[in-house]
């Protein structure tokens, strides 16, 4: 074998390894799906073990919280790009605004990759943050991608102080009238890209450097929005807040029907085109679902969590060997796509009764009963 | 002696008590702007009843009292704190 093949080989294997790690590839809509942009086109689940469907669904819906309503409130699954199941707890429904919580971070990671789409920002450029621009602050170094992998190393990590962690502050207290500035009037405690923390403080600069790009304050904001992602896919209920100064909310607080949450789930599953047209960037979604290994990650893509192994200080709610990416938020938000059943589960609600391990269980088994494209449930 | 004693306790005292109290009142206001902002996007922007929405704040959060307002929700606790969010059709509720 000559030294010429042997590298070759190396080459593809590298290029094989460095492709599984972002997973198996995104499967298109299939051609006899229409893109539910208007509406979704209903159809029975093919291929489901639906006495283990059943336990599942009945495990998301029985426990019931102390206003007497389930705990899940909403419930949709997407199989081959059509709906196949759609249940809503009893007095809510398909027109149903459905709080994001944390799932918000990855709304502003479309907004974000929509603008590198653009070319109006970088990935690996100075992240734009004014104040960080001063000569020789060490911030001036952070780049969008430290920000979106939760890697900056500022201060402003969620924390697990309640009500007086930064999170809390930020959202609710004395840090609340001007998110951006709090959460960017931080130091940096870690060199950038070596350390990881949650944080929905760095969801607000990522949602302040968009708001600034795009310009126009609250009204330019949510023109943006409405322009370049609700309105092309069909998510029209997709509603962003804001705070006292005018920071879109970005790392806690959208709002959506199940459905529309749906709809970003299969924007992500068909790797950010849309019949027909790039919504996001080539390659963003893999990016989403990448993990930074770090000591202190192995469940974190890019505002996207990875089903993977977790490192001690994190959680992995969905079983082990499911292969899945996820929006995730408080009080158990999920839209969790799954790409090697071509699935996108949404399950939206509270977790007064539920635990994260139970509610993870009671997804784990529901998103199993389904089988793997082309193959049967397991 | 025993006056100065009784001074530096008092002293003690006040501080101890002082630091509880500002954190008790950053806790409360903390406290009063969850309920003000979530009841208040659960009610306007989630399209639910003040009363359906109102278990759904966490039981931690029971001794924060909650008051509907035309345009949005009062979050507070009697003499620690007070928050109001208010909501804008197509922004959805904004703490103030």
């Amino acid at each position: 074998m000559t030294i010429g093949r042997t590298l070759a080989r190396v080459v593809l294997v590298l290029l094989v390894c460095a492709g599984a790690r972002a997973g198996t590839a995104l499967p298109p809509q299939p051609p006899d799906a229409p893109w539910p942009t208007a509406r979704w086109s209903a159809s029975d689940a093919e291929g489901v073990d639906s006495a283990a469907f059943e336990r599942a669904q009945e495990a998301l819906f029985a426990p019931k919280g102390r206003g007497g309503l389930p705990d899940t409130r909403a419930l949709v699954i997407v199989q081959g790009g059509r709906m196949v199941f759609e249940r809503y707890a009893e007095g809510f429904g398909p027109d149903s605004h459905f709080r994001s919580w944390s799932m918000a971070k990855s709304v502003t990671q479309a907004l974000t990759g929509i603008l590198v789409r653009e070319g109006k920002l970088a990935l690996d450029a100075p992240a734009p943050v004014p104040a960080w621009h001063a000569d020789g602050d060490p911030r001036g170094a952070l780049t969008l991608r430290h920000l979106l992998t939760m890697t900056s190393g500022l201060d402003n990590a969620d924390g697990n102080e309640g009500a007086l962690s930064f999170v809390a502050r930020m959202l609710f207290g004395d840090l609340s009238g001007d998110t951006a500035q709090s959460a960017e009037q931080v130091a940096l405690v870690h060199d950038p890209g070596t350390f990881w923390a949650y944080s929905t403080a760095t969801s607000q600069i990522v949602a302040d450097i968009v708001a600034r790009q795009v310009g126009g304050g609250r009204e330019g904001f949510r023109a943006f929005v409405a322009r370049e992602l609700a309105t092309p896919i069909g998510a029209t209920s997709l509603l962003v807040e804001f705070d006292a100064a005018g920071n879109p909310m970005g790392g806690a607080f959208i709002f959506a029907n199940a459905r529309d949450w749906a709809r970003l789930g299969l924007l992500y599953l068909r790797d950010g085109a849309w019949d027909g047209a790039r919504i996001l960037p080539a390659g963003w979604v893999d990016f989403s679902r990448t993990v930074t290994a770090l000591p202190t990650n192995g469940v974190y893509g890019a505002h996207f969590w990875v089903n993977g192994e977790p490192a001690a200080n994190q959680f992995r709610p969905l079983s082990k060997g499911l292969e899945a990416f996820e929006m995730s938020g408080n009080a158990g938000q999920f839209v969790v796509i799954v790409p090697d059943r071509d699935l996108v589960v949404v399950r939206l609600g509270e977790m007064q009764r539920v635990s994260w391990a139970e509610l993870g269980d009671a997804l784990s088994e529901l998103i199993s009963a389904f089988p793997h494209r082309g193959g049967s449930p397991q | 002696m025993r006056r100065r004693v009784a001074l530096v306790v008092a002293l003690v005292a006040l501080v101890v008590g002082g630091f509880f109290l500002v954190r008790l009142r950053a806790m409360a206001s903390v406290g009063a702007g969850y309920v003000a902002k979530e009841v208040c996007s659960c009610v306007f922007v989630g399209g639910r009843s003040f009363d359906s929405c109102r278990p759904d704040v966490p039981a931690s959060m029971d001794r924060v009292r909650a008051e509907l307002l035309p345009d949005g929700v009062r979050g507070f606790v009697p003499a620690l704190a007070e928050r109001v969010a208010r909501y804008e059709p197509g922004f959805g509720c904004t703490l103030h």
